[in-house]
C-alpha cells in the first residue's frame, strides 16, 4: 500500500526524496520504495524519517481501518 | 585512500543483498548436486570418486554449514514439520529417488535388470535407514535447542 502521508509530509517540508534520503542516511531508492509501499522500513528508519519531517509515527505510518 | 567502510549499504539494500546471496547459495548448492549426478551418469562405469571429490567436499561443507547454522539457531524449515511421520516420509522419498538413480546408472553400465533391481533395494534400504536416523537425531537436537532458546531469561527477569 502506498504511503501517501509520507510523500505529503516530505513535500510539505519541500524536500526531494534524495534530500530526505541523505538526511536519514539511506539511498533515494529506499525512500522511493517506502513511499510506494514496496519496502517496510525498520522502526529505526521510521523514527528517523519522522524526526526529519517533524511528525509522529502515528502521523506517517499508522493506517486506520476506515482509511 | 579509504578502501573499506563498515557498510555502505542501507537497510533495504542489505536485505536485497541477503536475498541475492541466499539465491546464489542455493544455485551453487543445487548446481553442485547436479554436476555430481551428471558426472556419475556421463562417465558411467569409468566414474571414480576422485573425479568428483572436489565438488562433493564443497557440497558436503555447504550442507553441514546449513544444518549446523539452522540447528544452532533453533530453525527447522519454513514449511515442513519436525515430526517422526514427516521425517520417515522424507527418508523413504529420498531413498527411493537415490535408489532409482543408482539403479538406472547400474543398468546403463551393466545392462542387467536383476543387478539394477538389487542396487535399488540395497540403496533404498540402506539410505532410508541412514536418512531417517539422521533426521531423527537432527530433529531431536532442533527441539532441544528450540526449548533452550525459548526458556532463556530475558533482561527484565528477576
Amino acid at each position: 500500500m502506498k504511503n501517501l502521508k509520507l510523500k505529503l509530509a516530505r513535500m510539505e517540508k519541500d524536500l526531494s526524496q534524495t534530500e530526505l534520503a541523505k538526511r536519514v542516511g539511506v539511498t533515494r531508492q529506499t525512500i522511493g520504495m517506502v513511499e510506494s509501499g514496496d519496502y517496510n522500513p525498520t522502526l529505526n528508519l521510521c523514527i528517523q524519517i519522522c524526526r526529519e519531517l517533524g511528525k509522529t509515527l502515528d502521523d506517517l505510518f499508522w493506517e486506520d481501518d476506515t482509511a | 585512500m579509504k578502501w573499506f567502510k563498515k557498510s555502505s549499504l542501507d537497510e533495504m539494500q542489505e536485505l536485497r543483498l541477503l536475498k541475492i546471496e541466499s539465491r546464489g547459495f542455493w544455485i551453487g548448492f543445487i548446481g553442485l548436486f547436479l554436476v555430481i549426478a551428471a558426472q556419475i551418469v556421463i562417465y558411467g562405469s569409468e566414474s571414480t570418486r576422485e573425479m568428483y571429490a572436489g565438488e562433493f567436499i564443497v557440497f558436503l561443507c555447504m550442507g553441514i554449514y546449513l544444518i549446523a547454522g539452522c540447528l544452532r539457531n533453533g530453525i527447522w524449515d519454513r514449511h515442513l514439520l519436525a515430526t517422526p511421520a514427516v521425517n520417515i516420509s522424507l527418508s523413504l522419498l529420498a531413498a527411493a529417488v537415490t535408489g532409482l538413480f543408482n539403479a538406472i546408472v547400474s543398468y546403463r553400465n551393466y545392462h542387467n535388470a536383476t543387478t539394477a533391481f538389487v542396487v535399488f533395494i540395497v540403496y533404498f534400504l540402506m539410505l532410508s535407514a541412514v536418512i531417517s536416523v539422521t533426521l531423527t537425531v537432527c530433529s531431536a537436537l532442533y527441539r532441544r535447542r528450540r526449548k533452550r532458546l525459548e526458556e532463556e531469561k530475558d533482561d527484565e527477569a528477576d
